[in-house]
């Protein structure tokens, strides 16, 4: 269901930015509601839908763990300024690079994530993949 | 804006910054001069490819040629060392100088490849430049499609790195590459600075051979018309004969450039030399359709009946640029109907067009 949406988005992305918001704040909350387990949890999560896109955002990037929030952040700089579409292979790579401060940075095996899905459970339901690559929802 | 989100702030200088870092340090990782292993990069080291592609456009954007990207320069000048293996190993697996070549070799022999100093000068890079010669990197070695460093800087319109290299001696007469020397090089591209600051140093303006001959070919052929008249102000030889079209007048005349044309008929052109692509001036004109230069030449008694060049005469070159143009006008005229018709309907077409978008966009 949320596929049609985001492809929707795509399309009205170069018609209208209004319209598009509201599409992604769409596409963004069926996200959400998708992980909801039961009725109940359902219910309580469509009464308390966030109010705009910047909310929505909010939300999201509030419950992403402090412990991933660096990861998470180098994922998304790579997103939105890499050349070309990245793949889930490739962008689970650039967290493999040591950046601790006063240390020229180094490549470390050790960083790799041993599933690479995790970088899109970890990013939540900000990015998502699809056949032409991973792209920031 | 809460707290948490905003840790999640980014720019886009920052984020190129970081970008390059990244590439970087991953590049700088293939430490070894053995031959790399395919398989071995596209499944264990799956980020070689962009990073090798793409570091120096993030290099860029994040303004490395700048002052304030320190750690960035420390880390390009320590993948631009002379003679290391990530050097060699980021050649190999994507060599920015292959016009000809692969782009990708991954077996490539170390002394095939064109040192630092080239591919800084090819890129841009000028903190990096400044550094290797500071390193007494060799400003005239011989190597890669433009083979100096100067020419490469030259073809590609670098000023600050031209200077540089001009500021610690490089031979502006070198000859050899794609374009024989760094004149030729900054002519074709139109660079004008550039092109001023080699006769500064009294490079040759009349040396033959590389793809357009001459500098004055190579700048009538683009149609630049400034660096024409600074050529000819120093003395270049308007009948000079070589490369692709043969003289600069035929140059000019192929590409359409009237008052680059008039320039060089002022100092005496011969109009009937034969040679080049297209045998005559005449013909080089007729088969782009200048209408305007063909007048011109006619004036200057242009031998019509010449034979020879690619279309044989000027009048046959003609006809087929006649018969092609008259094949697109009626296909423009065509098109345009359909558009209009389309367009009438606006609302209804878009909806239609959404359509087919989201019925083959949508994975089954």
């Amino acid at each position: 269901m949320h596929r049609e949406c985001i492809c929707f988005c795509h399309l009205t992305a170069y018609k209208d930015a209004k319209i598009l918001f509201r599409f992604r704040w769409v596409a963004l909350q069926l996200v959400e509601l998708e992980t909801c387990a039961s009725l109940g949890e359902l219910e309580s999560q469509l009464n308390d839908l966030p109010g705009g896109l910047e909310e929505t955002y909010d939300r999201i990037l509030q419950k992403i763990s402090p412990k991933h929030r660096a990861d998470v952040k180098i994922f998304l700089q790579w997103l939105a300024f890499a050349t070309r579409p990245l793949a889930l292979a490739e962008l689970a790579e650039t967290v493999t690079i040591d950046m601790k401060s006063g240390h020229i940075p180094t490549y470390s095996f050790r960083n790799r994530y041993k599933d690479q899905h995790d970088v899109l459970v970890r990013c939540s339901s900000l990015i998502v993949q699809s056949q032409g690559g991973i792209s920031i929802l | 804006m809460q707290n948490e989100a905003l840790y999640f702030r980014i720019s886009d200088k920052s984020s190129h910054a970081l970008i390059t870092q990244i590439s970087l340090a991953y590049l700088l990782q293939f430490n070894r001069l053995g031959p790399l292993d395919e398989n071995y990069l596209l499944n264990d080291r799956p980020l070689a490819d962009y990073a090798a592609r793409h570091w120096i456009t993030h290099a860029i954007s994040c303004g490395i040629n700048k002052d304030e990207c320190a750690s960035i320069s420390i880390l390009a000048q320590k993948l631009l060392e002379p003679g290391t293996a990530p050097f060699y190993n980021w050649v190999r697996m994507h060599d920015l100088d292959s016009f000809c070549t692969k782009p990708s070799e991954l077996a490539r022999a170390g002394f095939s490849i064109p040192g630092p100093l080239y591919y800084a000068a090819l890129t841009g890079l000028e903190k990096v430049t400044q550094n290797l010669l500071d390193n007494s990197a060799d400003v005239n070695a011989q190597k890669g499609h433009y083979v100096t460093a100067l020419q490469a800087a030259s073809a590609c319109g670098y000023e600050a790195v031209v200077k540089l290299l001009l500021e610690n001696e490089a031979d502006v007469n070198a000859q050899g590459g794609y374009y024989t020397t760094a004149l030729q090089a900054a002519s074709a591209g139109g660079y004008e600075a550039i092109v001023k600051l080699l006769l500064e140093k009294e490079t040759d303006v009349n040396v033959l051979g590389g793809r357009y001959g001459t500098a004055l070919q190579a700048a009538s052929a683009g149609g630049y018309e400034a660096v024409v008249k600074l050529l000819l102000e120093n003395e270049a030889d308007v009948n000079a004969q070589e490369g692709y079209y043969g003289t600069a007048l035929q140059a000019a005349s192929a590409g359409g450039h009237e008052a680059i044309v008039k320039l060089l008929l002022e100092k005496e052109t011969d109009v009937n030399v034969q040679g080049g692509h297209y045998g005559t001036a005449l013909q080089a004109a007729s088969a782009g359709g200048h209408k305007a230069i063909v007048e011109i030449l006619l004036e200057k008694e242009a031998d019509v009946n010449v034979q020879g060049g690619h279309y044989g005469t000027a009048l046959r070159a003609a006809s087929v640029r006649a018969t092609a143009v008259g094949r697109d006008t009626e296909r423009n005229a065509e098109r345009n109907a359909e558009r209009n018709a389309v367009l009438a309907g606006d609302p209804k077409w878009i909806r239609l067009l959404c359509n087919t978008i989201l019925i083959t966009d949508i994975p089954s």
